[in-house]
């Protein structure tokens, strides 16, 4: 048998090989110098990271968060709020009042019936043009046809 | 009635599934050292690894539901943890994600002498060394190497097959053999 690529020794050294291929490399390895080499560098190199300091967190942590997670867990377990309770109604009525209001000033803006009346009220005193000319705004004209 | 902590892993998670926060803050004190080990030298910073393992225990707890116990616990809690520090590597932009060519053929690492120089100095080297290579190689050294993961495991935490677990591992120890001094 030819040395194995260094994945198979690599795999070997972890005892992650099948039983088959394991025995195969298992009796290479006795008799070549190069595997038994590079087979005791990966254990030399398992020693050194076992020996790496290892550092700790120094508190216990789960003391520290019992009472974030017991406030998680009672939320966990609470039912569900019920949604016709006055939390449940009030940001929709609130949503909804936003929302008409924003309506009725957009319809002041644009001329509606309310902009409309006060347009109309104005232009009967500043009106540039003349009785007899030519209507620019078909509405100011409309209007102004109905005042006495 | 038992302490929790005469419970096994078992019982503390069916008691901390149902909301139950002493159970699970047990289940945390057993965990957080290796939780905590692995992100500090992954992240290479003690303040992200400290957050980042308060965030994976929170998070585990919250989605404890979806946990099931065909993987072991602190293998789940591993899969957390990994995600979390890749986000937070990500969003600082400290990793790079380069293409591993886990096909490439692994090259022989030299065979040094069989001297194991176990000093403050060869573990200083070999901690730079680590800290040198790719996250992807570091996270799986230190899975397999430090935290004791079976490839089976080690699949399961970093999303990969069993081929890809086995040409990577060697990959990584090829690279920190190259960095190491003899």
């Amino acid at each position: 048998m030819n040395c194995p690529p260094f994945e198979e020794l690599s795999a070997y050294a972890d005892q992650m090989l099948a039983p088959a291929a394991k025995e195969r490399l298992a009796s290479h390895v006795q008799a070549c110098v190069g595997c038994q080499a590079q087979l005791q560098a990966l254990r030399d190199l398992q020693l050194q990271l076992h020996a790496l300091p290892q550092p700790h967190l120094g508190f216990d942590l789960g003391a520290r968060l019992r009472d974030q997670l017991q406030t998680a867990g009672e939320r966990k377990r609470a039912p569900r709020a019920p949604t016709w309770g006055l939390s449940g109604w009030l940001p929709a009525g609130l949503a909804a009042a936003a929302m008409a209001s924003g309506v009725w000033l957009g319809v002041l803006l644009v001329g509606g019936s309310v902009a409309g009346t006060t347009q109309a009220g104005v232009v009967r005193v500043f009106d540039p043009v003349p009785p007899g000319g030519l209507c620019v705004a078909v509405e100011l004209c409309r209007a102004t046809k109905g005042m006495p | 009635m038992r302490s929790l902590q005469e419970l096994d892993e078992s019982e503390c998670i069916a008691r901390a599934r149902r909301g139950d926060a002493a159970a699970f803050s047990e289940l945390v004190s057993r965990h957080q050292d290796r939780i905590y080990r692995f992100l500090v030298r992954l992240t290479r910073s003690l303040d992200d690894a400290r957050d980042l393992t308060q965030e994976t225990f929170l998070r585990a707890f919250e989605h404890l539901k979806g946990w099931r116990p065909e993987a072991r616990f602190s293998t789940w809690l591993f899969r957390i943890a990994r995600n979390q520090a890749f986000d937070l590597l990500r969003r600082h932009q400290t990793v790079e994600f380069v293409a591993l060519e886990e096909d490439a053929t692994v090259l022989d690492p030299a065979p040094g002498p069989d001297d194991v120089l176990n000093t403050a100095q060869r573990l200083r080297q070999l901690d730079a060394a680590l800290s040198r290579l790719p996250v992807e190689h570091r996270e799986i050294v230190l899975l397999r190497e430090i935290e004791g993961l079976s490839y089976e495991e080690l699949a399961d935490v970093l999303g990969l097959n069993l081929g890809t677990v086995k040409s990577r591992i060697a990959r990584a120890r090829t690279a920190l053999l190259g960095f190491t001094p003899p």
